[in-house]
């Protein structure tokens, strides 16, 4: 019965001139804007909620939890509680302190690598690709000698013969990460400088580095730059695994490498909160900036 | 002397046999609109980058030479020595061969800086001025705008705008309208001979648009297969054309062709007219390369059939 009522119904319709339907563009808020976003990209909503808890705890952490140094013999190994949350280490240290103090240093470490390395790379690359010829190939060569080792190895070989320091961890890892860079710079300015506004810019008169650096280089940077936020996370990654090899950022720095070093023995003794959470905090960052990059060099957005 | 005299031009892929542009002459007085016409693959842009010294890569000049007012535009180490105040170029995709990531104002401020030598901010000012000039409305916002943010007339007018900037001697045109409305054409067209007139500037107009040609050109080189058929002022050629593919071409627009040519490929390889194939006058004489002959003071035919005694 049912049925044939609305059968009927829609049928009286068509015969006069009756607008069934109107597009009327639904206006959406700026949430629903949002939402409809975070739904058709979810991992990549999650990269960026958590990079960006990352960065809140990173710039205000610090100043909100105690002092990672401060050693309490009395309290050694006192497992997670409502007054630390993530339990004490060997030293009575608040693990919870030194691994928000941590996520500051590491992801400082982090972005100044990639940072290094893209501005680094994208130079050497834009001139390889754009200029060609000896200076391509004798670069070519030396990066395809610095890919054969494996990035992780390559920054141990280098921060092992340079002197350990901070600055000498970044110079290394991002060392190892240059050759990337040159190889997307390369590949994208050997297109560009193809293209007519590069010939435009030639022939008004431009010198050739500057047609190099002010016209082919921006429009080359896409690559690097979308594979910054995934290096940026590699850097996380190899910072602390070196670190962990007790090579470069040494004890008692606050850092999730060291941390995770420092903690990996108390496991067999049963006190596994002093190495698992750094360890997580480790996963959770490279992961955040895994999904943001992976997205992005899909061109899903 | 001519203004611009580009004489046996011949370019071909590096290492190979067979010439793409085959003794390619032409030459542009001062204040002239010359127009290169022929069918895609004919050799018109071809010629204008060799002219320029702007061959792709793989692509080389072995023969000829173009020389404005006299001197030579390479240099004998064989480096190009043409300034932006000399030749500049009017580009077919105006919204490619503007850089993307740049504001157009630094566009067309750039080029004035770099060839009148002013500060940034003089030629930044020039340059706004200067958008006005090709008629673009609010000037001082579209000067910070990017190319993206421009239609494709107004990209247009920009690069009319940096071609212009520096008061060249030649201008090239390169289908400038072919990637544009059919409305904007004919803004455009005003455009480039109002500058080109106010400068008083040669310009080599590249098209395929015989429309375009008669509304434009003085005169008019037709070129096939890289091979210039024949050159002559606008109103002689269209009133009598002399050589068998400017015929066809002519009537290829009115409709009245009533053969049909099956093979349109151009033999590269082939040692004689490129056009003989095609041809229903070739005759045997036409297996060899013809040259260039003056038929009066302003026209030249490349076809044997213009000799005295045809054979």
């Amino acid at each position: 019965m049912n049925n044939e009522e609305t059968h009927t119904a829609g049928t009286s319709s068509d015969s006069g001139f009756v607008v069934e339907r109107v597009y009327v563009p639904e206006e959406k808020s700026r949430t629903r804007k949002a939402l409809s976003f975070m739904r058709a990209n979810p991992l990549f909503s999650v990269g960026v909620a958590l990079l960006l808890s990352f960065v809140a705890l990173a710039v205000l952490g610090p100043a909100l939890v105690g002092d990672p140094l401060r050693t309490n013999p009395a309290n050694m190994y006192s497992p997670p509680s409502a007054d630390h949350w993530f339990g004490t280490d060997v030293y009575g240290r608040d693990v919870f302190a030194r691994a928000v103090n941590a996520a500051r240093l590491d992801l400082s470490i982090g972005l100044a690598i990639a940072l290094v390395a893209m501005v680094i790379g994208s130079a050497i690359g834009v001139v390889s690709g754009y200029f060609g010829g000896r200076v391509d190939e004798i670069v070519m060569r030396m990066t395809d000698v610095l890919l054969a080792f494996p990035g992780f190895v390559l920054a141990l070989i280098i921060v092992a013969a340079l002197a350990e320091s901070l600055l000498n961890v970044v110079i290394a890892v991002a060392a190892a990460y240059v050759p990337y860079f040159i190889r997307l710079t390369r590949a994208q300015a050997l297109v560009e400088r193809e293209q007519e506004y590069a010939d435009a810019a030639r022939l008004v008169g431009n010198k050739p580095f500057r047609v190099a650096f002010r016209h082919v280089l921006p429009n080359s940077l896409r690559p690097a730059l979308v594979s910054a936020t995934l290096v940026t996370g590699w850097a996380v990654l190899t910072v602390a695994g070196l670190a962990f090899l007790s090579v470069g950022i040494q004890p008692p720095t606050a850092e999730w490498g060291v941390m995770v070093g420092e903690g990996a023995g108390d496991i067999i003794t049963g006190e596994w909160w002093t190495s698992l959470f750094p360890g997580g905090m480790i996963v959770l960052a490279v992961m955040a900036f895994h999904f943001i990059g992976d997205d992005l060099m899909e061109e899903r957005l | 002397m001519s203004l611009l005299e580009v004489e046996g031009l011949t370019v071909g892929l590096v290492g190979s046999p067979y010439p793409i542009l085959r003794e390619v002459s032409f030459s542009v007085e001062p204040g002239e609109i010359l127009a290169l016409v022929g069918e895609s693959g004919s050799g018109k842009t071809m010629a204008a980058l060799a002219t320029m010294g702007l061959l792709p890569l793989g692509i080389e000049m072995t023969d000829g030479e173009a020389r404005l007012e006299g001197q030579s535009m390479v240099d004998p180490e064989g480096r190009v020595t043409r300034t932006a105040a000399q030749i500049s170029m009017i580009f077919q995709h105006p919204v490619g061969a503007l850089n993307p990531t740049m504001r157009v104002g630094h566009q067309v401020g750039r080029v004035i800086q770099i060839n009148q030598e002013l500060g940034r901010t003089e030629a930044l000012e020039a340059a706004v001025e200067m958008l006005g000039h090709v008629g673009i409305p609010g000037p001082e916002r579209v000067a910070r705008n990017f190319p993206h943010q421009l239609s494709g007339g107004m990209c247009q007018r920009i690069m009319i705008a940096m071609a212009v900037a520096c008061r060249p001697r030649i201008l090239i045109a390169d289908e400038p309208t072919t990637a544009l409305d059919v409305t904007v054409q004919a803004q455009i067209f005003d455009l480039i001979k109002s500058l080109a007139s106010e400068i008083g500037c040669g310009v080599i107009f590249i098209t395929h648009d015989l429309g375009a040609v008669a509304e434009m050109a003085d005169r008019v080189a037709v070129m096939y297969g890289g091979q210039v058929m024949e050159e002559s002022p606008v109103r002689e050629l269209l009133a009598d054309p002399r050589h068998p593919y400017t015929r066809y071409l002519l009537e290829s627009i009115t409709h009245e062709v009533d053969h049909r040519v099956e093979d349109i490929g151009v033999d590269f390889a082939l040692r004689g007219c490129r056009f003989g194939h095609r041809c229903l006058s070739a005759h045997g004489k036409c297996n060899q390369f013809p040259p260039l002959l003056e038929i009066s003071p302003d026209r030249s035919v490349s076809c044997f059939l213009q000799l005295e005694e045809p054979i």
